[in-house]
């Protein structure tokens, strides 16, 4: 059981990698995602995008891991 | 082969898990935490509790890895019926992470556990018999040594040892009468 909590910790940290190289990607092309101009793939006009369980465990992770850097710093 | 015979008998039958009363086990009732946020809401308080902490340190001074605590934490829940494995599996990066801030705090280096991959590709009867010759070879060592030390610590606690007439044993009540000084 602990190797497929090991793996499944594993999997998650690539998955934290992909989120963050994924968003870093969409801030470096500076378009807008919403609007009419917006590209038809990324128009958030017509629904906002649904974050899954991941993202949200992906979110405490980053609240934790930032207090942690916090604390790094002596902050 | 024989380990893996037990472990065939031990498992449970198919059907096994119909054969109690719906209802009666608590993993077999709806989850207290059904969602991620209800079981960090759930789990994060503990971090804050001392006597949780403090446990949790000295299990992180141990070398146990923060997965396998994570694990028993949260595998101890499930049966206790507050969530799903499920939600095990999604909550377990966020109590390792929390558990990484209680080491930053108390200054402890902890085993996240991802090490032990390392170990997954020697397999595992490799392994055994590694350690069984490794096991055979310190016991002979020990049996072919053992009659050397014993001589020569003999022989030298001969040498280091004075005479008994030098050791004062001579003198005090115990001592034998003629030799009394």
């Amino acid at each position: 059981m602990a190797m497929e909590f090991v793996r499944a910790y594993k999997n998650f940290k690539k998955f934290e990698e992909e989120r963050s190289t994924t968003r870093a990607s969409k801030e470096n092309t500076g378009r807008s995602g919403t609007g009419l101009l917006a590209p038809r793939a990324n128009r958030g006009t017509a629904q906002a995008p649904q974050s899954s369980e991941l993202d949200k465990v992906a979110d405490y992770v980053q609240q934790i891991r930032k207090h942690r850097m916090k604390l790094k710093n002596g902050e | 082969m024989a380990n893996n015979r037990e472990v065939i008998l031990d498992a449970p039958i198919p059907g096994q898990s119909l054969t109690a009363e719906p209802k009666s086990r608590p993993w077999r009732r709806p989850y207290r935490f059904a969602t991620v946020d209800e079981a960090v809401e759930f789990y994060v308080p503990m971090f804050s509790d001392e006597t949780f902490t403090g446990l949790l340190v000295e299990q992180m001074e141990n070398g146990i890895p923060l997965t396998t605590i994570a694990e028993i934490l949260t595998t101890s829940n499930v049966m206790e019926g507050n969530h799903s494995i499920d939600v095990a599996v999604l909550v377990s990066p966020v109590l390792i992470e929390a558990m990484e801030y209680v080491a930053d705090v108390a200054g402890v280096a902890p085993v996240i556990g991802t090490e032990s991959e390392l170990y997954s590709n020697v397999a595992q009867e490799s392994e055994l018999v590694r350690r069984a010759v490794k096991k055979v070879a310190r016991t002979t060592d020990d049996l072919e040594e053992m009659p050397q030390e014993e001589v020569s610590m003999d022989a030298e606690m001969q040498e280091d040892m004075p005479p008994a007439e030098d050791q004062g044993m001579r003198r005090g009540l115990m001592a034998p009468r003629g030799s009394a000084e």
